[in-house]
């Protein structure tokens, strides 16, 4: 697209000097104010754009923070999103209007939101599909979305809340504090940033279920934000959003830290109340706790790809639950133009859903689906641009075993893919090996032929890529680098 | 949307690195013979750590950053025949951070990329070979071994 040259004096960056946030709120991919945040389910905060284009096409994504594996890109999470909006409105705005021409220039959106009371509850609104398109035409003229509703009261929210299908279960623990959050409604002005703070109340951080200020706040893949104690897992291991009843993937969420030390220092009494209450609850969730391994997710990827498991669909994700690639069959929409397409997993495709795409597609409920075969045309398309060399790389790096003997069932395509060897930086690679001796690699007696590399450091390296638990959930510190440096995936 | 973020980001990266930055380390975009700047190859310094065999020495390393960045690492190059058991003879460092799949992660900055590869200069990993010389060193010979590396050092003094 570009070559690789690049003048600052072509991309101004806009300078955000004047107004600062909180480095806790710098997404870690871009370094730029979060936008449109979306929490993983680790707990990780990417913007929207930064988490989707970093997911692979062709198999499990890591997290840009700790590298666990997920499939399923969520929802925006619009509790951050309005409480951004609401500290930095600067700032954000700028995010904004930035990522709107990108987005323009890609042909490619993000979801639009209306204001903070609809938006909270993005799924349960019958009339989203309107409000998504008017705020999207509206906006286009405009070229700026302002929220005129910016400043909800908490009655508002309240009856809003209230409104919405209460879920009859698991929310036991409505307690004497429920009152607190009233009490302490505004913000201190001592926060550090310039008064701006004083815009955001509890109320614009409360559970989704028990409606108390946020305690140990977890996301889930739909977007809505609970307390780690309001969730439960039931038996069969797929946690529910109780308000938009969507499916919660690959095992219990952990708390986003980010969140959470913001609700402590902005409301220390609440919280410190919040945690001495929870604390009798702990053991009872104890067992709940344990997330599900999500360490199978390569393995169906790689029996997809290779023909034995269950169909893959390439670069396809799933409009509903964000799996992406998806697994299993593809229902896609016959009547919607965007670019993006618009694709239902089978599971999404057999229960009801009611959200409006993950790309602020115009689907209507009469639309026609078809069910899709996979196609290797996104593969290829994709293949021939210039991110091409990634997928193969990617590709490349799955073992070559798993093939099947019924070719039959394998595109060749997808055959000389997986066999494909050599791009720029696998030919220097070459190139290095080949300058290492093999054979006479010095053998140590006392520590015994196995503690010396009998394979070349590529392939080392390679094979710790499927290892799902190398990283622990840690945040972004800084220090992590003495962590990895002594990990440095010695191999026995 | 496949719009590169790979610049926007590298211009926050050297915002920040001017901001605050490690003792003694360099690091900045390669400006042409036009004055113009590439944000995608950075040339900087990594100081060895005092009190190692590696003081004193103020070793060049390139990092080429592709369209992708960040969700892939940078290329790391020190001068080629640079003598470290991780690091191959063309200069590429091989240090699982920067390895896409095993400890690669775009939450990664340019500053915990230089301060570890810091830190892989005077500890090398011996599970992780990237050229013979100075691996065997390493491993047989730690007293000509450590000679190396003194007089490296010394053939990397600090520039200005």
């Amino acid at each position: 697209m570009e070559d690789n040259k690049t003048l600052i004096k072509q991309q101004p960056q806009p300078e955000l000097e004047a107004d600062e946030f909180r480095e806790e709120f710098k997404c870690c991919v871009c370094l730029d104010l979060l936008y449109k945040p979306v929490v993983l389910g680790c707990g990780h905060i990417s913007c929207f754009w930064c988490v989707y284009n970093a997911m692979n096409a062709a198999r499990e994504s890591y997290c840009a923070v700790c590298r666990r594996p997920y499939n399923h890109f969520p929802s925006i999470c619009q509790l951050l999103h309005f409480l951004l909006q609401k500290l930095y409105p600067e700032a954000y705005k700028q995010r904004e209007k930035q990522v709107r021409e990108e987005e323009k220039e890609f042909g490619y959106f993000s979801p639009q939101f209306d204001n903070p009371i609809s938006g909270s509850h993005p799924t349960e609104e019958s009339n989203i599909l309107d409000n998504v398109q008017s705020k999207n035409s509206e906006s286009c003229s405009s070229g700026v979305g302002g929220s005129p509703s910016l400043v909800n009261s908490p009655e508002t929210m309240l009856d809003d809340e209230a409104n919405s299908k209460r879920p009859t279960t698991s929310l036991k623990n409505v307690e004497a504090i429920g009152n607190a959050a009233t009490k302490e409604d505004c913000l201190h002005d001592s926060g550090p940033e310039n008064g701006t703070h004083n815009k955001v109340s509890v109320s614009d951080l409360l559970c989704s279920a028990c409606k108390n200020l946020l305690f140990q706040p977890v996301v889930l893949n739909c977007g809505h934000v609970y307390c780690k104690s309001c969730i439960n897992i039931p038996v069969d291991g797929v946690s529910r959003c109780q308000i938009c009843q969507s499916m919660h993937p690959n095992g219990f969420p952990s708390v986003c830290l980010i969140l959470e030390h913001f609700l402590e220092e902005q409301y220390p009494e609440i919280y410190a109340q919040r945690r001495s209450s929870s604390i009798k609850q702990a053991d009872l969730h104890a067992h709940q706790r344990a997330g599900q391994p999500v360490s199978t997710l390569s393995e169906y990827y790689l029996s997809g790809l290779s023909g034995v498991g269950q169909k893959v669909h390439f670069a396809v994700g799933c409009d509903c639950c964000g799996m992406s690639p998806i697994i299993g069959e593809r229902y896609k929409c016959k009547d919607c133009l965007e670019k993006m397409g618009f694709d239902l997993c089978g599971a999404c495709y057999n229960a009801p859903f009611k959200i409006p795409g993950r790309f602020n597609q115009q689907h209507k409920p009469e639309h026609v689906l078809e069910l899709v075969p996979p196609q290797l045309r996104p593969v290829l398309t994709y293949l021939s641009d210039e991110d091409g060399a990634e997928f193969q790389e990617d590709l490349e790096n799955i073992p070559a075993a798993p093939i099947p003997q019924d070719l039959e069932l394998v595109p060749p395509e997808i055959i000389a893919m997986l066999s494909y060897q050599s791009d720029e930086d696998g030919t220097e690679f070459q190139e290095d090996l080949e300058n290492i001796p093999a054979a006479p690699i010095p053998q140590d007696p006392e520590n015994g032929p196995n503690n010396v590399p009998n394979v070349y450091p590529a392939f080392v390296m390679s094979v710790d890529n499927l290892d799902p638990d190398d990283d622990s959930d840690d945040g972004a510190s800084p220090d992590v680098i003495q962590e990895c440096e002594g990990t440095n995936q010695p191999r026995n | 949307m496949s719009g590169g973020i790979a610049r926007g980001r590298l211009a926050e990266e050297r915002k920040a690195w001017r901001k605050n930055h490690p003792h003694g380390f360099v690091a900045k975009p390669e400006t042409g013979p036009d004055g113009a700047i590439n944000l995608m190859i950075w040339q900087c310094i990594i100081p060895g750590k005092s009190s190692t065999d590696w003081e004193g020495g103020y070793f060049p390393l390139t990092l080429h950053f592709s369209e992708d960045y960040p969700s892939k690492p940078p290329k790391c190059k020190f001068p080629q025949g640079f003598f470290h058991p991780n690091v191959y003879p063309s200069g590429t460092v091989c240090l699982s951070i920067l390895n896409e799949d095993s400890g690669w992660r775009p939450a990664i900055t340019v500053k915990q990329i230089l301060v570890g590869i810091q830190d892989l200069l005077d500890q090398p990993n011996p599970a992780d070979p990237a050229q013979t010389d100075g691996y065997q060193l390493f491993i047989q010979e730690p007293a000509e071994y450590k000679r190396r590396v003194r007089q490296q050092a010394k053939q990397y003094p600090p520039v200005l």
